[in-house]
């Protein structure tokens, strides 16, 4: 029995179990997939969210830095953008433009971890996990900021993807896929964003 | 992107890469809008619950049908495997 050495050919890997169906179906399938895990993570961030509410009621802390969280959440919206532009420009190859907006998005999303970071450190002094509130305030940022920070190496694979031409016949799927899951993070934070920092 | 303005007709790549830019900038606009509006009401108004549930609600779906396409999800086989420059030239 020979053994291939080398890179491993990334074309033959997508056939394997799937001959018989088209990449528009295996895309299509991919699609179903992705959505139910989207599903999946949207009631983890629910049960979370609901924690807050339990465990505080509409209370929050003077000490919160509102307009930071206002900034931070801009950064996240623009980020989105930029991802929506990376999407649209690899959908029409053109790779260099989507490579561009591919590593906004990924500047954005470290920016904003950044000022997540900044927020948490005062945040520390005020509320601190042995409290109510910082216990659902720091679990429910961590969560979020775990999911920013897998949705960055997600667009950084998919942009190595597109760099090494090697999105194959399943075209520009897996950078859609990687921008989709960039846009349930955001999506979650349109959500956390008055959970947290304005609901009173 | 190869449109110089020199009057030639668009290709329907260039007419999706347009649709598309537009509806793009037009979410990221009502988000911003939105985003300013939640923060203004949750500072002037106390007890402002309902109201930033509906404002939350609304930037939700923009996100879910604007960015996320998820319309697509629910829209016939034969649509959804349309190439962009089969969907430019039908929105044309």
């Amino acid at each position: 029995m020979t053994v291939a050495m080398g890179a491993p050919d990334l074309a033959a890997e997508d056939s394997v179990g799937t001959s018989e169906e088209s990449p528009a179906e295996r895309v299509r399938t991919a699609a179903v997939g992705l959505w139910l895990f989207i599903i999946s993570e949207a009631c983890l961030f629910s049960a979370f969210i609901a924690a807050r509410y339990v465990l505080e009621g509409l209370r929050k802390p003077d000490e919160l830095d509102q307009p930071l969280g206002l900034a931070v959440t801009t950064i996240l919206l623009a980020s989105s953008f930029t991802a929506y532009l990376a999407e649209a420009y690899s959908k029409r190859s053109e790779t260099r433009r989507s490579q561009i907006f591919i590593w906004a998005t990924v500047l954005l999303g470290a920016l904003f971890l950044t000022g997540v970071a900044l927020e948490l450190t005062g945040a520390g002094e005020h509320f601190p996990t042995s409290t109510r509130y910082g216990t659902a305030y720091f679990s429910l940022i961590s969560l979020h900021a775990f999911h920013v920070i897998t949705g960055m190496g997600a667009l950084i694979v998919s942009w190595n993807l597109v760099r090494l031409d090697k999105l194959s016949e399943l075209g520009s799927w897996r950078v859609e896929a990687a921008v989709k899951y960039w846009h349930f993070v955001d999506l979650a934070w349109v959500v956390i964003f008055p959970t947290l920092y304005l609901v009173s | 992107m190869s449109g110089d303005g020199n009057g030639e007709e668009k290709s329907p790549g260039e007419f999706h890469e347009a649709s598309s830019m537009r509806k793009g900038v037009m979410t990221i606009t009502v988000l911003a809008i939105a985003t300013i509006v939640e923060y203004v009401v949750a500072v002037a108004v106390s007890r402002a619950l309902v109201p930033l549930a509906i404002i939350a609600v609304v930037k939700g779906w923009f996100i879910l049908d604007g960015f996320m396409h998820v319309k697509e999800m629910f829209s016939s086989e034969e649509e959804s495997e349309k190439l962009p420059a089969e969907l430019g030239a039908s929105e044309r």
